[in-house]
């Protein structure tokens, strides 16, 4: 099972570091893109399996716990990649939307 | 291109690919998915036993036009809540009923399925699939009894979904990326300070 998780867990890094990258080139000019791609990997290494244990274990309903995590990682995009807020936001709404709908589209 | 114009950009598309996903969740089915909502196919599937192996089982529902199936030892099927499949022993001999021409059938004895059919799921719960794991624990000409086992919760990747993951390793794969994000500030906070540092020289 275990497996399984670290399969999904990739690729849903994959996914917001694609969509990250992409806004960190073109919106974040002044710190390194490879600081928003270890960012937005680090980022996701804390929130999933937060979101996972929320979601699978403790069976807690999936939109609250998305809204929680789209705030956990605007605030790490403010702290890590130094962004505006603004910036931030759209980087980790924009991710976490994405990869929502990839889910929504597996189901 | 502008921030203001990549977000307007980049947001209606993506609320476009959300529309399309709700209209997607609600696929074809025989019973009303509510909106909102996706279709979950359950099925029972019975392990094998030597009971088993001596008589005659079907399912069959009360209902609709569905007709009988013969049920087998790891063979899955199909059955509906709604239009009250039941599970019947039947002679060897006995002539399956076709669609609805099934007035014989309640001579027979019969149980209900041990679970209720999960029909449909609201979009954003990940399962698509319930294997229910039944078996047969008494049958004569009085009564049958079937017990439930367990039920396997599956995505629509085929992953197994109500199993767990292991609490130790989300903790640890969580340590790693907290980590990343330590080592990441404070290379960006020195990164900063001798920015800083070098300003204040010149």
């Amino acid at each position: 099972m275990f497996i399984f998780y670290l399969l999904i867990l990739a690729t849903n890094i994959a996914i917001e570091i694609g969509v990250t990258a992409l806004i960190g080139k073109y919106c974040v000019c002044q710190t390194p893109l490879i600081t928003v791609v270890l960012s937005c990997l680090s980022l996701n290494l804390v929130t999933h399996p937060i979101a996972s244990l929320a979601f699978y274990e403790l069976t807690l309903p999936i939109l609250p716990i998305e809204l929680f995590i789209f705030l956990m990682e605007a605030l790490g995009y403010k702290l890590l990649v130094r962004a505006s807020w603004r910036i931030s936001f759209l980087m980790s709404g924009l991710a976490n939307l994405v990869t929502f709908a990839v889910g929504l589209f597996f189901i | 291109m502008s921030v203001k114009g990549m977000t307007v950009k980049l947001v209606s598309l993506f609320t476009a690919l959300t529309i399309i996903c709700f209209v997607h969740a609600n696929t074809v089915t025989a019973d009303l998915i509510p909106p909102g909502y996706h279709a979950v196919d359950h099925t029972i599937v019975f392990v094998d036993s030597e009971l088993l192996k001596q008589v005659r089982i079907i399912a069959a529902p009360v209902a609709g036009f569905g007709g009988a199936i013969e049920i087998e030892a790891g063979v899955p099927f199909s059955f509906s809540s709604k239009y009250g499949t039941r599970i019947y022993l039947v002679p060897q001999d006995a002539i399956l009923p076709t669609r609805f021409m099934k007035p014989e059938l309640p001579e027979f004895p019969s149980c209900p399925p041990p679970v209720h059919e999960i029909n449909y799921l609201p979009f954003y719960n990940p399962i698509t699939s319930v294997v229910s794991t039944c078996k047969l624990v008494e049958a004569n000409e009085n009564k049958i009894v079937v017990e439930l086992l367990g039920s396997e919760e599956k995505g629509s990747l085929g992953f197994p979904l109500n199993q767990r993951f292991g609490i130790g390793g989300l903790v640890l794969i969580s340590g790693i990326g907290f980590l990343g994000c330590v080592l990441i500030w404070r290379n960006q906070r020195r990164t900063n300070v001798a920015t800083d540092e070098s300003g204040v020289e010149e």
